[in-house]
């Protein structure tokens, strides 16, 4: 298990997809030029969010299985169950919610930025060609 | 050409859904959904469950059109992700087709990337996008019919007019972000893919008991199973028949009941009957749950069971006539075509637990039967336009007529609640409330876009 090892990048990355997806979904009814100065201080709390969130989502999926498994076996294991029920509290929310426009930006925002943390976390090492 | 099938997929659900309530679109989309799949899925759309999967789904897309309802959409949401998995694996069980269903739905495209890295990593080389191929295919055609276009302008005045009168102006970044939500929609639908180990433990589960599969267990401690088995049946079956000869009795009396004694009485009926049923098949399932099943001298025991089947039955019975007492003397409402609906499920898993029992099946036999019986009673429940129905009854049948539940339902019933506020004399500010009610469906129908027409747009003048 080599997951521990992308867990910062990982962190990162996600910080930076879900900023992009976060600021491309509310400025894609019109670009307000005043409001890009919020886009750099957003990081930190979206840094935030992030984190607990894989931390307390994610992570734990690695440190709970058996020392033997692989990425791989967890991700094709844990990774199904994890995104339905992803989903399906995304949905729930934004449903409840009434589609109101900030809860359907922040679930969108989180699940996608979620399924492709796992990618990375589990993302297979390089082999060089010799 | 899958990509190019699912880029005309995305740009036609942005055309039906962007910014459009649910009407006519979700009908098209059903279509365009199914079309797309059966092309890109070709063999799969061969066999007959997807088929009968297919036809479901369409039938559902239609309902939405002829009487928009929640419980129509629903049933189409359901459909579709029933049918998406009938594709991913059409001979698994229902729930497994749901399951498989939503995950090729919501995230087909994550599990293919992950795969195509470790497949990439395997082979330790990356494949390139072919940029000059995708050049060729789009690029070019659009170039040439550009020039063409200007040209053709310039030459016919007519042409030129109708050009000018294409209004593309709802394409925005919002509208193209919404395409690329529909892209990623039918890329997933059109590459099912399955939940391992789940789908193919599914499979390998038959839907008979294996004798081998149970521990060897001694002839005395069959025989005094079989013993408390026969001693437990016998005092229930007694005890239900005593329940069923007071229950007669009452039936008798039914007639000179007030509406709140008759409404407690079929509740309290109705919720009697849910727990007993439940632990009538938890009963039946502890004692064939084993060996128990292949003990040649079980027929007893069966014979016992078979008659609580039967007795329960007969609760089920009782209480429909009650319900529908009920329903003849104060309408038709949601709640009591509910518990109909409830009894007939019931009375569906009582036979099954029969059938589990008699013809040596499994529990994943149960399972099965009874959520594929219980998915085409709901699929066959929206098909009708009820608000209507439970109006129209109502009007016609009902004894005592509660024209406030009936304003309060959904615009289904409107037309029918003018006609009749029209010709009857009612309470004035229930005629005024009908007419409000009639006023503001009109308007909405008028406002209505061409993606959210409903059956109802063509009726009106």
């Amino acid at each position: 298990m080599n997951s521990s090892k992308n867990l910062g990048a990982t962190l990162c990355k996600a910080t930076l997809l879900a900023t992009t997806i976060f600021w491309i979904l509310v400025y894609s009814e019109g670009v307000n030029t005043n409001a890009f100065v919020f886009i750099f201080p957003s990081m930190f709390l979206i840094f935030i969010v992030c984190s607990i969130t894989i931390l307390v989502t994610i992570t734990p999926f690695f440190w709970l299985a058996k020392e033997d498994k692989t990425d791989k076996e967890i991700f094709k294991k844990y990774f199904p169950y994890y995104s339905i029920i992803a989903f399906a509290i995304a949905m729930y929310f934004i449903i409840s919610g009434n589609f109101d426009k900030f809860t359907c930006v922040f679930f969108t925002t989180a699940f996608f930025t979620l399924m492709q943390s796992w990618i990375w976390i589990c993302k297979p090492k390089p082999i060089k060609d010799k | 050409m899958k990509k190019a099938i699912t880029l005309i997929g995305a740009i036609l659900f942005s055309t039906f859904f962007f910014k459009q309530n649910i009407g006519l679109n979700l009908l098209l989309f059903t279509l365009v959904a199914t079309a797309i799949m059966s092309i890109t899925n070709w063999k799969t759309f061969k066999n007959k469950t997807t088929i009968i999967k297919t036809v479901a789904y369409l039938v559902t897309g239609i309902t939405v059109f002829l009487y928009k309802s929640e419980l129509a959409i629903l049933a189409n949401i359901i459909a579709f992700f029933t049918l998406v998995g009938s594709i991913s694996e059409h001979k698994s069980s229902i729930y497994i087709k749901w399951i498989n269903g939503i995950y090729t739905t919501v995230v087909s495209f994550f599990a293919f990337y992950y795969d195509s890295l470790t497949v990439e990593v395997e082979n330790a080389k990356k494949e390139k996008i072919n940029y000059g191929y995708w050049f060729k295919i789009i690029g070019i055609p659009a170039i040439i019919i550009l020039i063409f276009v200007l040209l053709y302008r310039n030459a016919n005045p007519v042409f030129d007019e109708l050009i000018a009168e294409i209004d593309l102006s709802f394409i925005n970044f919002q509208w193209i972000l919404f395409t690329g939500l529909g892209f990623y929609l039918f890329h997933n639908i059109t590459n099912p893919i399955q939940i391992e180990p789940i789908t193919t433990n599914d499979l390998q589960q038959g839907n008979y008991l294996d004798k081998k599969a149970f521990q060897p267990i001694s002839i005395e401690s069959l025989k005094n199973e079989k013993q408390l088995g026969v001693v437990l049946m016998v005092l229930l079956n007694t005890l239900i028949l005593f329940f069923i000869a007071t229950d007669i009795v009452h039936l008798s009396k039914i007639h000179s009941m007030v509406a709140p004694q008759l409404s407690e009485q079929v509740h309290n009926g109705v919720n009697a009957l849910i727990i007993s049923n439940i632990l009538a098949i938890i009963i039946i399932l502890y004692f064939f749950r084993g060996s128990l099943n292949f003990f040649k001298r079980n027929k007893d025991l069966k014979n016992l069971t078979y008659v609580w089947i039967f007795l329960n039955l007969s609760v089920v019975i009782i209480t429909m006539i009650k319900n529908v007492e009920y329903i003849v003397s104060f309408g038709l409402t949601y709640k009591r075509i509910g518990v109909l609906f409830f009894l007939t499920a019931t009375s569906i898993s009582l036979i099954t637990t029969f059938l589990k029992v008699s013809k040596l099946k499994n529990l994943s036999y149960l399972f099965r039967k009874n959520i594929q019986i219980a998915f085409v009673l709901f699929i066959i429940s929206t098909t009708l336009n009820w608000d209507k129905l439970i109006t129209e009854y109502n009007f016609n049948y009902a004894e005592q007529l509660d024209i406030k539940y009936l304003i309060n339902l959904s615009n289904n019933n409107t037309f029918l609640l003018k006609e009749y506020a029209d010709i009857s004399e009612i309470d004035i500010r229930n005629k005024m409330k009908i007419n409000r009610k009639y006023v503001k469906y009109m308007n909405d129908l008028r406002d209505n876009s061409w993606q959210e027409k409903v059956y109802d747009n063509f009726k009106i003048k």
